[in-house]
């Protein structure tokens, strides 16, 4: 793969960054220590007593059945929800306070992602929204950019459907969309919510693989929610299993 | 004759610029489900205006603060509170809708039959005036900029507002400024549409553009309210009627035939599928 992604000393550069604003240098991607939320107007918590640390350049797979929390828990890491007791540091970060600079750094690709067909943005727009914080008005794509979107494009295998409006793509290929919107950003941080739910077999492998490559080459963390845990167990670093809010079972692999 | 004429020339280009305003303006609210706050905002607006009728003050500017009154309340219970902004929408648009009730009942009749509450309640050719055409001219020029500027970040939030959200664009922000945008325009549109139809014109030719096309929507909304303006003024005037009225009949005529035009064109795909299939059939027998 080529290098669009920043090198490791600029990688290692933003994570000592991160630390060093706050006065915990705690040293993991994810840190959460007995943490319930809720969500309002609800009469029971989501989470109940979530703890557990997450390490910077693993992957960590969160499975559980449905209902067990695990959406809840990256709506919570992203800061769309509080904790209503306890300590969550997300790269470094107090969250919800810090929300905006850690969604800078991360990517999401949320679970219910399908456009219908007569969405009007192409496959090129989609994957331009995901810079579109990082842009200044009145910017049109600087040339080092446009490299990058080529190079996603290729590595997802979209290239010549640039032009295509996304909602005539199938199911995989929309997934697929997303995730090079995602991998855009180049984000320390990625949040998965389901990510195989559309793919067959084939498909599958390959996008465990290419996780498995970001992990490595560009130190970047990686968390995978997803009931489906075939395709990505033989590179996950850990195992989280949530059922009715609580973690259950947490496994390190290495 | 002459006078008539530049007259009826300055009412028509006030007419169009608000269609085209209020047009455009309405589609990025119903795209970011904001259409319901600024039916919230109208009806402030509609009540400062009337409480001006009263204190015998500048209508535009009352109606000014309190759509931006409302709008800034709205904003801090959703934020601050956490309460749904439909909700807190709809309590301000009761006791918006109260307030304005009461200043009308409150009013003498002498005043409430005066140009002044013509103006405010029901719309006035008079409302023209080489000023209010600059404010219009300024409001829509700062709306195409501003989306020129945030293009991007904006269709981020049309494409999906959570995961723009997510991704660290600043939503709150980006509704803020149309808030503020529409607040403006309905401040200064008031007087020419009255305070109990400005809705009309920010809602039917942007629902009108979103059942004709999924591109250019902005672009389509704003030659449909132009056209709702520009074809009220000319029915206004030949048949006498308040402008305000024959404005919103104009735009909603606009909206049914672009619902009727919407059925007939999905019937006609359908119909296109199907042939296209049936023929697939005939040649594999």
């Amino acid at each position: 793969m080529q290098r669009y992604f920043r090198n490791s000393d600029e990688i290692n550069e933003d994570i000592r960054r991160g630390h060093s604003e706050h006065p915990r240098n705690l040293g993991y991607a994810i840190y959460m220590k007995n943490v319930f939320t809720a969500y309002p107007e609800s009469k029971d918590a989501a989470l109940k007593n979530i703890s557990f640390k997450i390490p910077y350049q693993t992957i960590t797979l969160i499975t559980g059945p449905n209902g067990s929390g695990k959406t809840t828990l990256l709506e919570l890491i992203i800061g769309f929800l509080k904790p209503l007791v306890g300590e969550l540091y997300v790269l470094g970060y107090k969250m919800p306070k810090h929300a905006r600079k850690v969604r800078l750094k991360t990517g999401y690709l949320p679970q219910d992602f399908m456009r219908s067909p007569s969405e009007p943005y192409t496959v090129l727009d989609v994957i331009t929204m995901g810079l579109a914080p990082y842009l200044k008005p009145f910017n049109t794509i600087p040339k080092d950019i446009k490299k990058k979107i080529s190079w996603v494009l290729r590595l997802t295998g979209l290239e010549g459907l640039e032009d295509t409006p996304v909602g005539q793509l199938s199911g995989g290929q929309q997934q697929r969309v997303m995730l090079a919107r995602v991998l855009v950003r180049q984000p320390q941080l990625i949040l998965l919510d389901e990510p195989f739910s559309s793919l067959d077999q084939s498909t599958r492998k390959e996008v465990s693989q290419l996780l498995k490559e970001i992990r490595d080459r560009y130190k970047t963390t990686i968390i995978v929610v997803s009931h489906v845990i075939e395709p990505i167990i033989d590179f996950a670093d850990a195992l989280i299993e949530l059922r009715e809010g609580s973690v259950v079972k947490e496994e390190w692999f290495s | 004759m002459v006078f008539l004429v530049i007259f009826f020339i300055e009412v028509l280009i006030t007419a169009m610029l608000a269609g085209a305003l209020c047009g455009s303006l309405g589609v990025y609210l119903e795209r970011m489900r904001l259409l319901t706050i600024s039916f919230t905002i109208a009806h402030a607006a509609l009540a400062g205006a009337a409480i001006s009728i009263i204190f015998k003050v500048n209508p535009e500017l009352t109606a000014f603060f309190a759509s931006i009154t409302a709008a800034s309340l709205l904003e801090i219970a959703h934020s601050k509170l956490n309460i749904s902004r439909e909700l807190i929408s709809m309590a301000i648009f009761s006791f918006s809708s109260a307030i304005a009730m009461l200043a009308i009942y409150l009013t003498p009749s002498v005043t409430l039959t005066s140009e002044v509450a013509s103006l405010v309640l029901w719309g006035s050719v008079l409302a023209t005036s080489l000023g209010k055409i600059l404010l219009l001219v300024f409001l829509l020029l700062s709306l195409i900029i501003y989306v020129s500027a945030f293009r991007i970040e904006i269709n981020t939030i049309l494409f999906d507002k959570k995961l723009a959200e997510a991704e660290g664009v600043n939503v709150n922000l980006h509704a803020t400024i149309l808030i503020i945008l529409t607040a403006s325009s309905i401040s200064v549109i008031l007087k020419l549409t009255g305070a109990f139809l400005v809705f009309a014109l920010l809602f039917n030719p942007s629902m009108s553009s979103i059942k004709l096309t999924y591109r250019r929507q902005p672009l389509i909304g704003a030659l449909l309210g132009a056209l709702a303006g520009g074809i009220g003024v000319f029915l206004s005037f030949y048949f006498d009627t308040p402008i305000g009225a024959t404005i919103s009949i104009s735009s909603s005529v606009i909206l049914f035939a672009s619902i009727l035009a919407s059925i007939v064109k999905e019937r006609k795909l359908r119909q296109k599928i199907l042939s296209k299939h049936i023929t697939q059939l005939v040649l594999s027998c």
